[in-house]
């Protein structure tokens, strides 16, 4: 049965050519591991670091690497050093990975959350929001783009509010990254995190957090680092001082050949991915008996290629099943590890299906689970 | 048909209640048609891979596609091990 993958919201397919070439060839090569005492490869990570950075437009020292979003996430979270009464402003189209850190430092510390809702047209409130800074928040979370409805947020103006009000600000580029330019500079972002896993295209295990110069982040985890053995606490520099333990190496020096892939195909990437989006949206949209969640209004250049939808009168579970198992779509159904927007969707119990196509989709397999879709709804 | 495996399914929503089981044979289309006995068929013979989905009176829902040995079941939040044992009890 032919298979068609339209799940690269949740992991990347294919890899991009070479990165399990180049990551099977280091953990072949003993050299690799002679690194670890000085003497082997050291610069691996380094040249890794450096093409992220590029990519950022900003100082390699300042990118950290860790396991995923979610580490990166709670690394940023947990290491801006909140307490009791502090108030964090994040929105509810958030995924777990900052919902649930946040939920967690408001039961232990008595941290005080704001959620940002969405108004009628599926936008986060702006007026909310300015009352919310209006109570001097220490931290603001928000995510670049939803991973549910692909839209993407307002962040440099609210940031640059959010900075003007004292606040420390958090991006979760998890969607957007290797998508869209994601400049931290640009956006007015203190910390940003994503994986190498979606929009880079990379191995799974691995992920970014970038801190600003001016940022202090206390480590959430602290060990080894490889140098500076002889201290008691784990050392002052950067990246070191968030990157305790034995890195991924094998993961990062494979996710170097998909940043420099994504770097060099910018272009071509982000209207291959617009073009593709536009015409499964379009396609969507004409069927009877399909509802999609947002996106009626937005601009190409508004979201990035995920869509999400339901069929009137079929089973959210059986709608995954016969996509799945009859169609050979590969998909994801459920409430995207983002429980919160669903009220606002009124996807609730369920949540939705979500197609998420990359530039790596062809034209064709668009083609095809739009037909299979309007077959479901018949 | 008999039961071969029988595989717990992880995910976000019934992760207690849906099991993925393996049979000794894949569904013909007679087997299929034999399970309207059991509850509501739904039969979309025309896709791809036909598929079917059985929504049993205590609740149970039976999915698969035809050909295929594997079928996913989803016991009732309500009585999910009584749902179970009559399941079995009928393939076993």
């Amino acid at each position: 049965m032919r298979q068609i993958y339209l799940n690269n919201a949740t992991d990347a397919y294919p890899l991009i050519s070479g990165v399990v070439e180049t990551m099977a060839s280091y953990m072949q090569n003993p050299t690799s591991f002679s690194g670890r005492d000085g003497s082997g490869n050291p610069d691996c990570l380094f040249r890794c670091r450096s093409n992220v950075a590029e990519l950022l437009e900003v100082h390699p020292e300042q990118i950290v690497f860790l396991s995923g979003a979610t580490h990166g996430l709670n690394a940023a979270i947990l290491g801006v050093s909140l307490k009791p009464g502090d108030l964090v402003i994040t929105s509810v189209t958030e995924h777990n990975s900052v919902l649930r850190p946040l939920a967690r430092l408001q039961d232990l510390l008595g941290v005080r959350i704001a959620y940002v809702p969405l108004t009628d047209d599926m936008r986060l409130d702006d007026k909310l929001f300015n009352d919310f800074l209006n109570q001097k928040p220490r931290l603001v979370v928000l995510n670049h783009a939803g991973n549910v409805t692909g839209r993407i947020n307002p962040v440099r103006p609210w940031f640059e509010k959010a900075k003007s009000a004292g606040a420390t600000t958090l991006l979760d580029a998890s969607q957007t990254v290797g998508r869209i330019p994601v400049r931290p500079r640009e956006l007015s972002a203190d910390l940003v995190v994503f994986p190498g896993h979606k929009g880079l295209r990379g191995p799974l295990g691995t992920g970014v957090l970038w801190v600003a110069p001016e940022v202090s982040l206390a480590p959430a985890f602290v060990g080894g680092t490889g140098y500076k053995s002889e201290l008691r606490e784990q050392p002052e520099e950067m990246p070191a001082r968030l990157e305790a333990g034995t890195p991924n190496t094998p993961a990062f020096v494979g996710l170097e050949q998909s940043v420099l892939y994504i770097r060099n195909n910018f272009a071509d990437i982000i209207a291959a991915e617009r073009s593709l989006t536009q015409m499964l949206y379009r396609g969507l949209s004409e069927i009877e008996n399909v509802q999609i969640f947002d996106g009626e209004n937005l601009a190409e250049d508004e979201r990035i290629p995920i869509l999400s939808f339901r069929i009137a009168g079929m089973e959210l579970d059986q709608a995954g099943f016969a996509l799945t198992e009859s169609f050979g779509i590969h998909c994801r159904t459920g409430l995207h590890c983002a429980p919160l927007i669903h009220s606002y969707l009124g996807s609730l119990p369920d949540g939705t299906v979500r197609f998420s196509p990359s530039f790596a989709t062809p034209k064709e397999d668009i083609d095809y689970a739009i037909d299979a879709v309007r077959r479901l709804a018949a | 048909m008999k039961i071969v495996d029988i595989k717990k399914v992880e995910n976000c929503f019934d992760g207690d209640f849906v099991f993925k089981y393996l049979f000794d044979a894949g569904w013909t289309h007679s087997e299929i048609i034999h399970m309207e006995m059991l509850g509501d068929l739904r039969y979309y013979q025309s896709f791809p891979r036909p598929m079917f989905q059985v929504t049993c009176s205590d609740g149970t829902v039976i999915k698969g596609v035809e050909n295929d040995p594997e079928c996913r079941i989803i016991f009732p939040r309500e009585n999910p091990t009584s749902a179970r044992k009559n399941f079995e009890a009928r393939f076993g």
